[in-house]
């Protein structure tokens, strides 16, 4: 997620306009565009209209001392996060691409892998081995008669499940990022005497200072909007807070002030991160003419470093498997039915697919109106619907909620609903990949279609769709994926009765169930695995061609 | 007078602040060859885009085939116009065979199939159909574009810069494959180019655009000999600007006393061009001119001269004839060339030096030199 925000971003500020000025779009992309910038900006207005619907109780609704202490929790779990994602990230992205640590290309492959991983199997991981009458509790009781282990529930739950998913966005910025250095700086500093731990002080840290705050930043927007983890840990963020206020009391003007705030912090964190990227070009290298590192001989640190490796990979990796097989294995010897997995693996991935395919349809006007008519409209439109970006799935979802249950009976609690809200909340994944493979598309390909007698929509269907190709597929894995993973609008909005994957999971961990929900974890895992393998692919015959 | 193909009258376009066209006028009779030059950024791709219907002129009125395509409250989209484009880069499809990008512009009611054939044969393809466009060469990728946009019978076919992407010496065999394949389809071309050589040699006419403005539009020869101003005396071959002063129905300058062809007030300051081939030298003692430098070019030398009053001209010279720099040298013209001179920017006349007529005196007075030549 993180990181191809990043590269989106940047190609946001490159484009200055293949697409010259065509007269006015043809009607066929502006009005498609529009009614998806309506649809996205549906969850907002309900918002902001219910705040402002507080009147002059707004300030009183905002500066409760309940928010506040949310608000504390909140932060301190985000700051946490970062940093420990920092500290794990900094000297593992060094090690794996400018030392001569033994299975390097191992280490850099092994510590991406909880990427597949969503933060509630996570959650459930971590409850399964560390929680009470867990397995380490179990192991230490028949060993040493322990009985109880440190409360796991709570923020270090909270803290080691998200932070053990999203280091790896951290990570590979970084590692991009150090592969990106022009080695010779790092020369001329040692020929000036600085030695190496002063040259990395001195010259590396502050190049990498940008890719540093970024991908930070980023993790930071990914543990405030998470759902899934908080809620299994019981730990009160502002995610959980919301969705609590929704479950019981129903109290829907402080479910909306809770909203209000978490979209403000989410916004900040975002105009910090706009901000730190503005500066970052001014530290960017320029590729090609990087020279070829050197690798730093690691000599009696190896040992250590190695050790520091191990732990991480064990705790991030083969932990969750193993929890993950060890439940499975217990299922199938207590006879365990599996067929409960079937038909959420089933809903799971139809409302994918479905998903999936609306949310490229809807992210094409978009994405055409942003690359061949740059203006200050399609340029709005554009960011509009980065807005999904920016809410947390379970705004989005209590959003759609209110205003299904108020204004829109018909649809409310089917499906129409449910993948409107997985639509706002991954278009910008579909933007981006669609707009990146546009970008590549020359746009004389389409002017010579013109001038060969094509009409505007004659051209898109002839030339530009089947070229976009491509990116359409990766758009549709990526909106796939993350689909399959999304909690809070699954549990929200799903219609009575449609159960998908990650609700089975996180009702059988909340309520201790491991071992059922060990088999929809792996199905799960397994399922997004597909798409996921896809686009590596892809990415790697891209690279090659 | 033949039909017009194409007739622009005074089209503005601005990109922003920036004007790419201004005031631009011009008329293309059927079946003429029209090569645009000018450096780049001068406006020539605008021109063709607007004529394809890319862009849409903010002023003036464009046809094509005696029909309005753009003008006030006229916009006709480019599908409709009937203007074949050759893309820079070509635009070939990259996901159809060669077969099929070649058939994209012809009607399905038309005999297709037959239509490719008649076209890939017409720039020596056929066979190749099923080709895809990364599997060709340049050169043939080129002809492919050709093919591609000649296949539904344009009224007109616009290129733009179509050999630039091209080696130095398959761009010379191709241009002439290019020349011969659009005479024989007989077709109407508008062609742009920044090669002065390319221009010549493709066009029925000539024109010369700067700043998007165009200077002069005019035969190759009449282009190069009669030179409407000093920017087109300057881009198409080499020119040196000299000052000269009228006086008693002569123009006054340091390479010597030019009859004047009509009436010019004296004291008026006129702009005088000589190209390096009009000008001799000659090893003098008493020369006017000092060597200043020096381009050895293989057959010839091409010699500055510093003159007088500071100005610098240069000499073509053959290469047996080698003096070194800081000699004096005598200056005077060679016969047969068309002299041209300037006022306030524009052509105000020319003179053609006879044989043994000479231009007065180049030289010192007291240089001996006799008039053989």
């Amino acid at each position: 997620m993180g990181i191809d925000i990043a590269t989106r971003l940047k190609e946001i500020k490159m484009v200055g306009g293949p697409g010259r000025n065509f007269p006015w779009p043809p009607t066929i992309i502006w009005l498609p565009a529009v009614a998806v910038l309506l649809l996205v900006l549906l969850p907002l207005a309900y918002l902001a209209l219910r705040t402002m619907g507080a009147g002059s109780d707004l300030w009183g609704l905002l500066f409760r001392p309940r928010i506040f202490q949310i608000l504390v929790r909140t932060v301190l779990l985000v700051v946490a996060v970062s940093g420990v994602s920092l500290a794990v990230s900094l000297p593992l992205a060094w090690l794996t691409t400018r030392t001569d640590l033994p299975l390097r290309r191992v280490w850099a492959v092994l510590t991406a892998l909880p990427l597949v991983m969503p933060s509630y199997v996570a959650g459930f991981v971590v409850i399964a081995a560390f929680g009470p009458r867990g397995m380490l509790q179990q192991l230490l009781a028949g060993t040493f008669g322990l009985e109880r282990l440190p409360e796991i529930y709570g923020f270090p739950g909270a803290l080691l499940a998200i932070a053990m998913i999203s280091y790896p966005y951290t990570l590979l910025t970084l590692q991009a990022s150090i592969r990106g250095l022009d080695y010779s700086l790092e020369e001329a500093s040692l020929s000036l005497g600085n030695n190496g731990w002063k040259t990395f002080r001195r010259v590396v840290l502050p190049q990498l200072r940008p890719a540093i705050a970024t991908s930070t930043l980023l993790v930071a927007l990914y543990a405030l909007k998470d759902f899934g983890a908080v809620s299994l840990m019981r730990y009160e963020t502002f995610t959980w807070a919301i969705y609590i206020q929704y479950q019981t009391s129903f109290d829907r003007v402080l479910a909306a002030g809770l909203s209000t705030v978490l979209v403000i912090v989410a916004i900040i964190i975002l105009f910090i991160e706009a901000y730190t990227r503005g500066t970052a070009k001014y530290h960017r290298v320029t590729v090609g003419i990087a020279r070829q590192p050197v690798y730093r001989r690691l000599g009696a640190w190896r040992w250590p470093s190695l050790v520091f490796c191990s732990l991480v990979v064990l705790l991030t990796t083969v932990l969750p498997i193993s929890v993950l097989l060890y439940w499975l294995i217990r299922a199938m010897v207590v006879g365990e039915r599996f067929d409960i997995a079937w038909s959420p693996a089933l809903n799971s991935g139809y409302v994918s697919l479905l998903a999936a395919l609306v949310t490229v349809v809807a992210a094409l006007p978009v994405a055409i109106l942003a690359v061949r008519f740059p203006g200050r409209m399609s340029s709005f439109l554009e960011r509009t619907t980065y807005i999904g970006f920016a809410l947390p799935g379970i705004v989005i979802a209590l959003a759609l909620v209110f205003f299904g249950a108020n204004y829109a009976i018909v649809f409310y609690q089917t499906l129409v609903f449910l993948v409107l809200a997985y639509m706002i909340l991954f278009l910008p994944e579909a933007v981006g990949a669609l707009r990146s493979s546009l970008l590549q598309i020359n746009p004389r390909l389409e002017e010579a279609a013109r001038t060969m007698g094509r009409t505007p929509w004659q051209t898109l269907r002839s030339i530009t769709i089947p070229l976009m190709r491509s990116g359409i597929l990766v758009g549709a894995a990526l909106v796939f994926l993350t689909t399959m993973k999304e909690l809070p609008a699954t549990l929200l909005l799903s219609p009575i009765g449609f159960r998908t994957l990650a609700a089975s999971i996180w009702s059988y961990t909340s309520e201790g169930f491991f071992a059922r929900a060990a088999v929809p974890a792996l199905l799960l895992m397994l399922l997004s695995s597909v798409p996921m393998a896809f686009m590596v692919i892809r990415e790697r015959r891209g690279k090659i061609e | 007078m033949n039909r017009l193909a194409v007739r622009c009258t005074e089209i503005n376009k601005k990109f922003g602040d920036s004007s790419a066209l201004q005031d631009m006028s011009l008329e293309l009779e059927e079946g003429k060859f029209l090569a645009l030059l000018g450096p780049s950024g001068c406006g020539k791709t605008t021109l063709l885009r607007l004529i394809a219907g890319l862009e849409r002129p903010d002023s003036g009125t464009i046809e094509v085939g005696e029909r309005i395509v753009a003008g006030k409250e006229v916009f006709v989209p480019p599908e409709k116009r009937r203007v074949g484009l050759v893309f820079q880069d070509y635009a070939l499809f990259p996901h159809m065979d060669v077969g099929a990008n070649v058939a994209f512009g012809v009607r399905r009611d038309s005999n297709r199939p037959r239509r490719v054939e008649e076209v890939l044969s017409l720039v020596g393809l056929r066979g190749l159909e099923h080709r895809m466009p990364h599997q060709l060469s340049g050169g043939q990728q080129q002809r492919v574009a050709l093919a591609r946009a000649l296949a539904p019978r344009p009224t007109v076919l616009l290129l733009d810069e179509p050999f630039s992407n091209l080696d130095a010496d398959l761009r010379v065999r191709v241009r002439v494959e290019v020349r011969d394949v659009l005479a024989c389809a007989g077709v109407t071309v508008v062609f742009v180019t920044h090669d002065q050589e390319e221009a010549l040699f493709m066009g029925d006419l000539v024109g010369v655009m700067n700043a998007g403005r165009l200077e002069q539009i005019d035969s190759p020869e009449g282009i190069f000999h009669r030179p409407a101003t000093p920017f087109v005396a300057q881009f198409i071959g080499t020119a040196d600007f000299l000052t000269g002063q009228v006086e008693d129905r002569t123009i006054i300058s340091e390479v010597g006393h030019i009859p004047l062809q009509q009436e010019l007030p004296a004291g008026q300051i006129v702009k005088i061009m000589v190209r390096p081939d009009f000008i001799d030298i000659e090893p003098a003692e008493t020369g006017r001119g000092i060597v200043t430098g020096r381009i050895f070019q293989g057959i010839h030398y091409l010699y500055s001269i510093r003159l007088p009053s500071g100005a610098v001209i240069r000499s073509l010279q053959h290469h047996n004839r080698e003096y070194p720099p800081g000699l004096r040298v005598a200056l005077r013209m060679n016969p047969g060339h068309r002299i041209t001179y300037f006022v306030d920017e524009r052509s105000a006349g020319g003179y053609v030096i006879g044989s043994g007529q000479a231009v007065s005196e180049v030289c010192d007075e007291g240089e001996s030199r006799g008039d053989e030549h």
